[in-house]
């Protein structure tokens, strides 16, 4: 063999970069991914850009923190009307949507079943197609306001298909909508304002999970809930399984599944009865049976009426069908009675979700499909929400789909084209009224996508046919219709400078008009009928939604928050059932309802009433992508919607044989009296004064006696970084846990080792029971305390845990070398071990944030309290050659915190809001303080109201 | 049973050495596979991480470190019957000192292994290792990993040298045998020649090893006391409910003598089987660990006892409640069996059938040896996996990678313990043989000459040399060719003979003052180290300001002390003895490690016959004139 010189220097170069590279250490590889950066761009320097959040329809205003031409983390805008600031687990997933190894990337023609590199030909191939279906197109598209809807519209219009638009979103509130136009003629949601009521009776609406807008909601709730030295909101929550916003009500009452209408009507007949009704109804009510005491009804109604302010909201989220059109007409109703329309129910803000089709009108569409039509739809996953879609598109003419991932429908669909993700493209979105919200690009495409109204564009102007806007791109329309906004907005400035101020901002707003809300039909007859003897119960989590996100690591692998599982679902049923049934937890069950069969291993739990069996929205996909594929049941099989006495259908359950084990990662709820998660009586809080209250060990020289403290304190000279955590504003959603996975690189770990407790979350928010009452649990953030005493430290051999001098339990990486002994000493238990090499499958590996390094397997990790924040921020203080303010540093948690649960800052400075709380709020308490760990995070108790009736 | 002779016990004790059967070889390879698997297993986890074993948070320390504190515990019977029963001067230890003190050596260094086992990142397992370097970090002295750095360090360390000291005789009657046997070269012999450093058996280098060997002793005890503590202080020192316990240091000592007993026993009843060494390891040799383990039995048994008692009487909630799932909890079955084995099992030796059948003997010490393994286990694993939090209460699974590296581990140690058997003397011979003499612990005779008739020889200096087949009358010999003014003499045995020792010897040996001086420079060294590194760190770790946490400093103190105490010790006895001279001297010969006395006078020829006459009417077995 000849070997030249070349061959011989390449092939062992070769050698010598296997060799080196063995280790698999993890690389960007590209420092900026532009041969010339956009002028914009400043190396090593965050961006923010404001856009819309489009991963639910609740449109919240969205940050996004970019680095080098790559977007690092989204959070919450905290100017923004909707979410003021916080983001949910989802919003901040956003990026791991765009960074999704598993996005649709190529043009799909699935009639040939080649993939096709030129988006142009695969067009215009497709606009030729699209003209033999002259005005027999469909579009069913996911909830879309303004320009797209505008695009949408005029497309078909062009194809002479005017009106065969369909807005469809699977949690579209029917039910309620249906209500309101059948009592007040508006087929409208309508804006809540939670905060300005003293008083929230719940009927199984979630909404600090998914409810409409849980972000908005959030913040809200937390506004009402927050004490103000007196007094705080109240809340009931009516229903058959205790959700993890029925956990943060004062009241649970667990019913049977179908009692919430029962309740909803016995109380507004007590109120018609006793003639509390502000606004007078008539009508025939039949509330039936109902399990819980007549006092209790009475009670309920009269501190409804009697509030100053109350609302009632009925749910359940994902129902459709008769049985809760009636839950939310008596629902209503009782908001009507008490005088709340126009209080706290205002119908001048409606949601956009008020424009999508029902369930019911999505049926009637999709079986009206025949081989004339050419159906197109966008970004809707209807293969995975509807029963028997496959049906229904397949009997199409042709089928094209429109979205980011390979998801079920597209599976179905003739033709995919890939679309720009929500952050790479323009767009806007209007979720209230008057509220409009502008999307822009945060960074360039990933791949050769295009936005969807740039595909309607061109194939609009493949087959000449005009639209009604002249714009050869969506930007330009988008610009278009800005200026029409524009001129009622703020004729008086330049646009040029309203574009800028919007793009800023994220948003403009228009200021809606008022509107008169009168019954229209009062003569209404609701019955509360029997339901079947058992049913079926569909919920969904605050992390998966309606399962369009559950191939997103993160969300995958956060624990649900009332239950602690991951990566999959499971059904949940009463002990009283499962004797019955002779059913240990793990069990495999069949669930049979008139529409379909799943099947689920069980959890036993109290948690649920009798006559349900509780399952999940989100899982059981058979496409989307590596992580949401296989796992768990589907539960859009089966509900049954038609059953007019059940919101989600009579069911059956069976053994079948076989058993599963659910990952948990919170193994035990129950606080064995350990009182890790504190409570406070309301009566008690209102006669304590600031400063009353724990003594606490200050992680301070101030907090050390000579008496306990063999050593002398660490005495610091600039700051004493801290937080405070208020356990009454938790409301358990897992933001601030998502958060700190997209800013600190956490390696998310797949369910095989999650199933061995291998998980890295630096931050997690810990379900605990209270030990007197069964109906009462709390959220504990749970991250590293930071303690001044902290045990981790002295038993490192190598000092790879050490104090810093800002008091700072920091972690050296580089030194570690595994002994785990820091882990085993923490009482806390919030270190993180890098049990395996984490995976970065590409492009996954560029939502790295650089500041922040990548651990290899063997180190031990932990919260730094984002240090990388906290030097950003004392750097930019000694450029300015001022002091860190107050509130300046806020780590990732806090920061997406919707109900602003954390309070950073210094404790050497005596004015500090963190001083303030830690010295005085007489609700404050450390965790084990028995230890005398002398933690720096301080937590205020959970508020427990103990009267019965407001003062 | 007769008394055996010293020819009985010279052959007996050194007949393992023969070329070994097939079989043996067979074993050997069995062994080897286990050990490799075990290393393949581990070089696997080393390169995917930890996570493929059943570990986890909380549970970080489970399977290696049950087996780092069982392997250390097991080493300590070894020490405890070569130091603290030669210092109690109890004769049944000499038949069994040096299998245990074997077995001690390759337990630690078994033990030394797992802590690297159990690593997340063993490619810079240095970084503990106090040493300077370019990183200008030192390690943290205040960790009790630290402590047991430099605990099982020094542990490690003198029981080698301690057990290679004990060898040094045995290795020389080796040497002989095989070199009689085998001829000069062979590699065998070439191996117990450098073992044996040039020892002859002169009465020069009996007087100076007999007093090195005494502070050996004397600075293991100690030690080995201190191991066992310091290890067990990796739990005592941390917080966790069933770990942060008082009790702890002596519990740990008592439990693992009771584990190395066992260990013991289970080991020398097969080896005194096939090496048929019935006529030296006798049943009164295990009936004498037998009693020593009721003992331990006894303190363990309170230890178990008083655990739940302290539980229920501190009041503290964590504590009862970990109490409580300890005895209900997932691993209560480990639990409750491991009180069975190790408290009730044992107890039978209370019957003296009990501890005189060979079957009972062995089945107690497997069992204790599994009950000892699953007390660690319980108390680490167990504690960890029932933390402070009770949302992170888990169960601990063992999976297949620690499984493999346990099992490939205990090869390793047979492996080396049927390495041993086979090559090195396994029974202390000297010992042996002077215990049969009935000298062994005789008392110490009076020294009564001055310095100056100290007799120095050279090593080619000629004279007369007179081989005895007993030392009875070898002090009358010397004391009269002493008197006809014959001074420059030196007697060779294969055991020490202390009356002659002292008559040839009489100035006290100055390895003493080596080894204080090596003691008291170990012990300020420890110190300086540790201070003055905690100094250049000048860190704060746990609300303490290193350089200001003085009080675990003194256990690195210690270490020195002992560490620097020992290699003092050795150096001493080297120098003094002028031992490691390979060429033996013209007078040597090779019966003299056998059971043969020697008596050299170093004479001018004119000399040798009035030498004659008077070692004439001692009847010598042979004169010969060198």
């Amino acid at each position: 063999m000849d070997v030249t010189r070349r061959d011989f220097l390449k092939i062992g170069a070769d050698g010598a970069a296997f060799l080196a590279g063995g280790v698999g250490e993890k690389t960007v590889d590209k420092l900026i991914p532009y041969v010339i950066p956009p002028e914009n761009i400043r190396p090593g320097e965050w961006t923010i850009y404001a856009t819309t959040c489009r991963e639910c329809p609740a449109g919240c205003g969205m940050y996004l923190r970019h680095r080098d031409g790559r977007v690092v983390n989204a959070s919450g805008n905290p100017n923004h009307p909707v979410n003021k600031g916080g983001l949910c687990p989802r919003g901040q997933s956003a990026v791991q949507g765009l960074y999704d190894p598993d996005r649709l990337k190529k043009v799909l023609c699935g009639k040939c079943g080649l993939e096709m590199d030129n988006a142009e030909s695969a067009i215009k191939e497709f606009a030729e197609d699209l003209k033999k279906y002259n005005g027999k197109i469909i579009i069913i598209s996911d909830l879309q306001t303004g320009a797209l809807y505008e695009v949408m519209e005029s497309f078909l219009e062009s194809f002479d298909s005017k009106g065969r638009l369909y807005l469809f979103e699977p949690f579209n509130y029917g039910p309620l909508r249906e209500a309101n136009k059948r009592l007040f003629g508006i087929d409208a949601i309508p804006a809540y304002h939670l905060e300005k009521s003293d008083f929230i009776l719940s009927f199984s609406a979630d909404f600090l999970e998914s409810w409409v807008s849980n972000v908005q909601f959030a913040e809200r709730f937390s506004q009402m809930r927050s004490f103000d030295g007196q007094n705080m909101g109240r809340m009931t929550y009516i229903g058959p399984r205790f959700s993890m916003t029925a956990a943060n009500a004062d009241e649970f009452v667990r019913v049977p599944a179908g009692a919430e209408l029962s309740i909803a009507i016995a109380i507004l007949k007590v109120i018609i009865e006793k003639g509390w009704a502000r606004k007078p109804i008539a009508g025939k009510y039949e509330s039936g049976n109902f399990p819980i005491p007549h006092d209790k009804i009475v009670e309920l109604a009269k501190r409804f009426v009697e509030s100053k302010s109350s609302v009632a909201l009925a749910g359940p989220v994902g129902a459709s069908g008769a049985a809760a059109e009636n839950l939310a007409m008596a629902v209503m109703l009782l908001n009507y009675v008490a005088g709340r329309i126009g209080q706290t129910v205002d119908f001048s803000q409606t949601h956009a979700l008020s424009n999508t089709i029902s369930n019911e009108r999505l049926a009637q569409v999709l079986q009206g499909v025949t081989k004339e039509d050419a159906l197109i739809i966008n970004n809707v996953n209807l293969g995975y929400c509807i029963k028997d879609s496959a049906k229904y598109i397949s009997a199409a003419g042709t089928a094209a789909y429109l979205g980011t991932m390979p998801d079920e429908t597209s599976k179905l669909a003739k033709w995919i084209f890939p679309v720009d993700s929500p952050l790479e493209s323009w767009g806007d979105f209007e979720p209230w009224t008057g509220i409009n919200c502008l999307m822009q690009p945060t960074m360039s495409r990933l791949y050769p996508t295009r936005s969807t109204g740039d595909i309607f564009i061109s194939l609009a102007q493949a087959t000449d046919k005009p639209l009604s806007r002249k714009a050869d791109s969506f930007e330009q329309w988008l610009k278009l219709r800005w200026k029409e906004i524009h001129a009622r907005v703020s004729p008086n400035v330049l646009f040029e400078d309203f574009w800028q101020s919007a793009l800023r901002n994220g948003f403009a707003l228009e200021t809606p008009k008022n509107v008169t809300v009168n019954l229209i039909e009062n003569n209404i007859s609701i019955m509360a009928l029997e339901p079947g003897e058992f049913q079926l119960w569909a919920w969904s989590s605050v992390l998966l939604f309606d399962g369009r996100v559950s191939n997103r690591g993160w969300l995958q692998e956060t624990a649900e928050p009332m239950n602690g599982q991951v990566w999959g679902n499971i059904a949940d049923i009463n002990p009283k059932k499962a004797l019955a049934l002779g059913l240990t937890s793990g069990d495999e069950i069949e669930i049979t309802t008139k529409s379909g069969q799943i099947r689920l291993p069980v959890r036993i739990t109290e948690d649920v009433a009798e006559n349900v069996v509780a399952v999940c929205f989100g899982q059981g996909h058979t496409s989307l992508g590596r992580l949401a594929e296989g796992r768990g049941a589907n539960v859009f099989e089966a509900i049954d919607a038609t059953d007019s006495a059940s919101i989600f259908g009579s069911a059956t359950i069976k053994k079948t044989g076989q058993t599963q084990k659910p990952v948990y990662l919170a193994t035990n709820q129950q606080q064995h009296h350990r009182e890790i998660l504190q409570w406070v009586n309301l009566s008690k809080l209102r006669e304590m004064k600031p400063g009353d209250g724990d003594k606490l060990q200050l992680p301070l020289p101030e907090g050390y006696d000579p008496k306990k403290d063999l050593y002398p304190p660490q005495v610091y000279k600039n700051h004493r970084w801290a937080m405070v955590i208020d356990l009454s504003r938790c409301i358990g959603c897992g933001a601030c846990t998502v958060a700190c996975y997209a800013e600190n690189n956490i390696a998310v770990i797949g369910e095989w080792a999650s199933r061995r407790w291998l998980e890295m979350a630096w931050l997690r928010v810990i379900p605990y029971r209270n030990q007197e009452e069964a109906g009462r649990l709390g959220f504990l953030p749970l991250l590293c305390q930071h303690c001044d005493m902290a045990p981790c430290e002295s038993v490192c051999p190598v000092f790879a845990s050490v104090h810093n001098d800002e008091g700072l339990n920091a972690q050296v990486y580089n030194r570690c070398i595994g002994t785990r002994y820091c882990s085993n000493n923490c009482p806390y238990k919030v270190r993180r071990f890098n049990w395996l090499n984490a995976e970065w499958p590409k492009p996954i590996d560029m939502q790295l944030n650089p500041d922040v390094s990548v651990r290899v397997r063997g180190v031990m990790e932990k919260c730094t309290f984002c240090i990388q924040r906290i030097r950003a921020a004392e750097l930019k203080a000694k450029r300015e050659k001022r002091k860190v303010r107050d509130g300046e540093i806020e780590p990732a948690c806090m920061q997406s915190c919707p109900t602003k649960v954390f309070t950073f800052g210094d404790l050497l400075d005596p004015d500090s809001k963190v001083s303030q709380l830690t010295r005085k709020d007489p609700r404050r308490y450390h965790v084990l303080e028995e230890i005398n760990t002398k933690p720096a995070i301080t937590y205020l108790r959970r508020i427990k109201i103990d009267e019965q009736t407001n003062a | 049973m007769s008394k055996p002779t010293l020819n009985e016990i010279h052959e007996d004790a050194l007949a393992p050495l023969k070329p070994a059967r097939p079989m043996y070889y067979a074993i050997l390879a069995i062994l080897a596979c286990g050990f490799g698997w075990g290393i393949l297993v581990w070089i696997y986890q080393t390169r995917v991480g930890l996570g493929i074993t059943g570990l986890h948070i909380p549970v970080g320390w489970a399977p290696y470190i049950t087996n780092f504190v069982f392997w250390i515990g097991i080493g300590h019977a070894g020490t405890l019957i070569s130091a603290i029963l030669f210092l109690n001067r109890s004769r049944w230890r000499t038949a069994i000192s040096r299998s245990a003190e074997a077995m001690t050596v390759f337990a630690v260094m078994i033990a030394a292994l797992f802590p690297l086992v159990h690593l997340g990142r063993l490619w810079v397992f240095y970084y503990i290792i106090p040493y300077p370097s370019e990183r200008q970090l030192w390690p943290n002295f205040v960790s009790p990993l630290v402590w047991d750095i430099c605990a099982v360090g020094t542990y490690l360390t003198v029981s080698v040298i301690f057990w290679l000291v004990g060898l040094i005789p045995d290795a020389a009657a080796s040497r002989d045998l095989y070199a009689g046997q085998a001829g000069q070269k062979h590699p065998r012999t070439l191996l117990y020649r450098i073992m044996s450093i040039g020892w002859t058996g002169s009465s020069r280098q009996w007087h100076h090893y007999g007093r090195a060997y005494l502070f050996f002793a004397a600075l293991a005890t100690p030690l080995v006391i201190s191991v066992h503590s310091v290890v067990s202080w990796d739990f005592a020192m941390a917080n966790m409910p069933g770990w942060h316990t008082t009790i702890f240091a002596p519990y740990f000592v008592a439990g693992a003598i009771h584990s190395g007993l066992a260990m013991v026993i289970a080991l020398l009843i097969p080896m005194r089987r096939i090496f048929n060494l019935h006529r030296i390891i006798t049943i009164d040799h295990f009936e004498a660990m037998a009693k020593t383990m009721i003992v331990t039995t006894l303190i363990v048994g309170y230890a178990y006892l008083l655990e739940p008692f302290i539980a229920w009487y501190s009041g503290d909630v964590f504590e009862k409640q970990f109490a409580w799932l300890r005895a209900t909890g997932w691993f209560a079955v480990f639990y409750w069996s491991l009180t069975l084995l190790n408290v009730l099992v044992p107890l039978v030796f209370v019957f003296k059938a009990a501890r005189r059948n060979i079957k009972t003997l062995l089945i107690v010490g497997v069992l204790v040896n599994i009950g000892m393994w699953l007390e660690r286990w319980v108390i680490i694993t167990g504690s960890l996996s029932y933390d402070f939090m009770p949302h992170n209460w888990t169960v601990y699974i063992f999976r297949w990678p620690e499984i493999s590296i346990t099992f490939g581990f205990f090869c390793l140690f047979f492996f080396l313990f049927l390495l041993f058997s086979k090559f090195l003397p396994t029974v202390a011979i000297s010992d042996v043989k002077e215990l049969s003499a009935g000298l062994l612990y005789s008392p110490e005779p009076e020294t009564f000459i001055t310095k100056k008739q100290e007799a120095k020889i050279g090593r080619k200096e000629s004279g007369l040399l007179a081989v005895f087949t007993s030392p009875d009358g070898l002090v009358e010999v010397i004391r009269k060719l002493k008197d006809n003014g014959l001074t420059r003499i030196e007697a060779f045995s294969p055991f020490r003979l202390d009356e002659v020792n002292a008559l040839l010897h009489p100035r006290k040996s100055p390895v003493r003052l080596w080894t204080l001086t090596g003691a008291v420079s170990g012990c300020i060294g420890g110190f300086w180290l540790a201070i003055g590194s905690a100094h250049v760190n000048d860190l704060f770790v746990g609300g303490k300001f290193s350089p200001a946490a003085y009080i675990p400093y003194c256990i690195v103190g210690f270490e020195g002390l002992i560490l620097f105490g020992a290699i003092s010790n050795l150096l001493g006895m080297l120098y003094n003895a002028r031992l490691g001279q390979i060429r033996l001297p013209a007078a040597y010969d090779a019966r003299f490690t056998k059971d043969r006395f020697g008596l050299f006078i170093a004479c001018a020829s004119e000399q040798i016959p009035k030498a004659k006459e008077l070692l004439a009417s001692f009847k010598p077995e042979e004169i010969n004139v060198v």
